[in-house]
């Protein structure tokens, strides 16, 4: 029985989702409203509040769902191909090139700002499980590294976003590889 | 454009000009309402028809800090240099000394704004000396990609260190901050 209602639950949120996503993709998202969503989702306003604060929340919350999960990507079975790098590079510009427009209308240049922190801080987390992982020997602070390399990464991304994907991901990776990876080398060597 | 017209502008730029004045001096914090009417030599009762406060004259003309925050042109030379160029110490010891003024920022309706502004002047001030700096070298990277990534790393690194209760100085931070930039010059445009 409780299993039922946490489908339910699950699917109302889904629907929630899903609805707001096709929305960012339609307009700006300081211009809707949760009436649009529930119109789109057809959902009533009593049950939209049930499960979310206002819209922001929904966003945010919706990112743990399957339709966009920018965290995704960071877990380890999608990041295989990224194995051994310090920046999840390619698994991030090839999950940025399938989902193209929703990734552009979150954090190319007119993205929305909630979104661009969020995953700001997920780079770096991320970043410093693989610093520890793969390049212990680092000299600089580890948060000092991770925030620089998180800022990077990001407008890189928000960069090849705005231009309409100018290059593969492959050769957005290997760019990015060769000039972060092979800088914090030399760095390490400048260093000892 | 009427004499009145004329009068407030004139007011309102004596009164900027004494808070930029004092910020450089003193830092934000230290600047009480009474400094900045003495320097500009104006009443109070005037000032409180501008403004409500001293965060409120900020605010109203942040586009104006960005621009006398002293962002120097740099040269390749400098970029190369072992030791970070002064403008860059110099430019991170502002930060550090104002550090509640950047509390104001963040907290202010403004914030995405004023970091833009902000993000706007580094990025430029990358971007003239990579493209008369370097002209002879072939980057890996293409400039424009190469200056947001430079630019948007050094701005998270700064909003990290301004964040954080860190321990670093000025010039550590701006050491530490040239070390990871320069070295991501030499990779990108394969120097020895």
């Amino acid at each position: 029985m409780t299993q039922k209602v946490d489908r339910r639950i699950q699917r109302t949120r889904q629907l929630l989702h899903k609805a707001l996503i096709e929305l960012i993709m339609e307009k700006p998202y300081d211009q809707i409203t949760v009436q649009d969503i529930l119109d789109r989702a057809n959902i009533g306003r009593a049950t939209f509040y049930a499960h979310f604060p206002d819209k922001d929340a929904l966003l945010l919350g919706g990112m743990d769902e399957d339709h966009f999960d920018i965290r995704l990507y960071l877990d380890e079975a999608e990041i295989a191909v990224d194995e051994g790098k310090l920046l999840p590079c390619y698994s991030l510009f090839r999950h940025a090139q399938q989902f193209y427009p929703l990734y552009k209308a979150m954090l190319g240049g007119n993205g929305i700002e909630m979104v661009k922190k969020a995953f700001h801080k997920h780079l770096v987390h991320a970043i410093e499980q693989r610093i520890k992982r793969y390049a212990p020997t680092v000299s600089l602070p580890l948060p000092l590294v991770s925030h620089y390399l998180a800022g990077a990464l990001m407008s890189l991304i928000i960069w090849w976003l705005d231009h309409e994907m100018p290059h593969s991901p492959e050769e957005m990776d290997t760019m990015v590889q060769q000039i972060v990876m092979l800088g914090l080398e030399r760095l390490s060597h400048e260093q000892s | 454009m009427s004499n009145l017209d004329r009068r407030v502008q004139r007011t309102r730029k004596l009164l900027q000009d004494a808070m930029m004045q004092l910020i450089r001096e003193k830092g934000y914090d230290a600047i009480t309402v009474q400094d900045i009417l003495d320097r500009a030599n104006i009443g109070r009762a005037t000032f409180y028809a501008h403004y409500q406060s001293k965060e409120d004259l900020f605010l109203a003309h942040h586009d104006d800090l960005v621009l006398t925050v002293g962002l120097e042109p740099l040269t390749a030379e400098q970029l190369l240099s072992p030791d970070p160029p002064p403008s860059l110490v110099a430019f991170l010891e502002l930060l550090g000394h104002n550090r509640s003024l950047y509390q104001v920022i963040i907290h202010s309706r403004d914030s995405d704004r004023i970091r833009q502004g902000l993000r706007a002047a580094v990025s430029v001030n990358l971007a003239d000396c990579l493209q008369s700096g370097f002209e002879k070298a072939v980057s890996h990277m293409p400039l424009d990609a190469l200056t947001e990534y430079l630019a948007s790393a050094q701005l998270a690194l700064i909003d990290w260190w301004l964040n954080q209760r860190t321990p670093y100085t000025a010039q550590q931070i701006a050491t530490m901050l040239h070390q990871l930039r320069r070295a991501a010059l030499q990779e990108a445009f394969a120097l020895d």
